[in-house]
């Protein structure tokens, strides 16, 4: 199944593209395609620990399942002003 | 005397917009004044030129679009449930800006300042800790993305 991935802010950067399709097996949650992302584009491990993924534009956990269709986001920790 | 709007009427006078042209803070306050308000609180931030003791040449905005407005949308609500305000206006600027210009801004027209003051300072903190928008900061010797206030509270 098909699902469309976004790297925003440094990830975008680190992946060297602003969006991605990946190819899930059926079943998968988000820590399995972030994995298959690292794979995809290695240098997407520097934000290990640093990262909140969107599914479907709402923050959600690793254990979130993906569907055919959904849309993934890459969000590093939003910029911040003082 | 005209009728009283409705608090659904208020809500869909409110303004919140992701925008790649210079924002008119002037412009935004008239539109949200109303002969009820007694108070207009107006917050600009701006492009200052310097940052962790390095001088900025300019910045460069990016944001999730589509979920940076529903979050704005959603900060409306939240600021509705907790102050007694007439209009609430956010309009966030995107892609280069140079020092001076004016990244973001706030207008809360209330019936009173006090309102209108707390309200506007909570809109701004809620914008920076939750929609997401990046920041990427040029210097003279490189850029970094700015590091941030962060998802901390939505850390998953």
């Amino acid at each position: 199944m098909k699902v469309s991935v976004l790297f925003f802010g440094p990830a975008r950067d680190l992946a060297g593209t602003a969006a991605a399709e990946m190819e899930s097996p059926p079943g998968e949650d988000l820590a399995g395609l972030r994995q298959r992302c690292e794979r995809r584009f290695p240098r997407l491990i520097a934000l290990r620990g640093a990262l909140v993924l969107a599914l479907n534009q709402e923050l959600a956990p690793a254990s979130a399942p993906v569907h055919e269709g959904d849309e993934v986001a890459f969000m590093p920790p939003v910029s911040g002003g003082r | 005397m005209a009728p009283m709007p409705s608090a659904r009427e208020r809500e869909e006078k409110d303004h919140f917009r992701l925008t790649r042209e210079p924002i008119s803070a002037s412009q935004l306050a008239r539109e949200l004044c109303v002969p009820q308000a007694g108070a207009v609180v107006v917050f600009e931030g701006v492009v200052r030129n310097h940052s962790s003791g390095r001088e900025t040449l300019y910045l460069e905005y990016e944001a999730y679009q589509p979920m940076a407005q529903r979050r704005m949308e959603e900060i409306g609500g939240e600021v509705r449930a907790k102050f007694a305000i007439e209009r609430l206006g956010i309009i966030h600027r995107l892609g280069r800006l140079d020092i001076g210009e004016v990244s973001v801004v706030i207008v809360v027209t209330a019936p009173h300042r006090a309102a209108a003051f707390a309200a506007c300072q909570y809109a701004i903190d809620r914008l920076k800790q939750t929609v997401p928008i990046w920041k990427k900061e040029y210097f003279t010797d490189g850029a970094v993305w700015a590091e941030s206030e962060a998802v901390r509270g939505a850390e998953l």
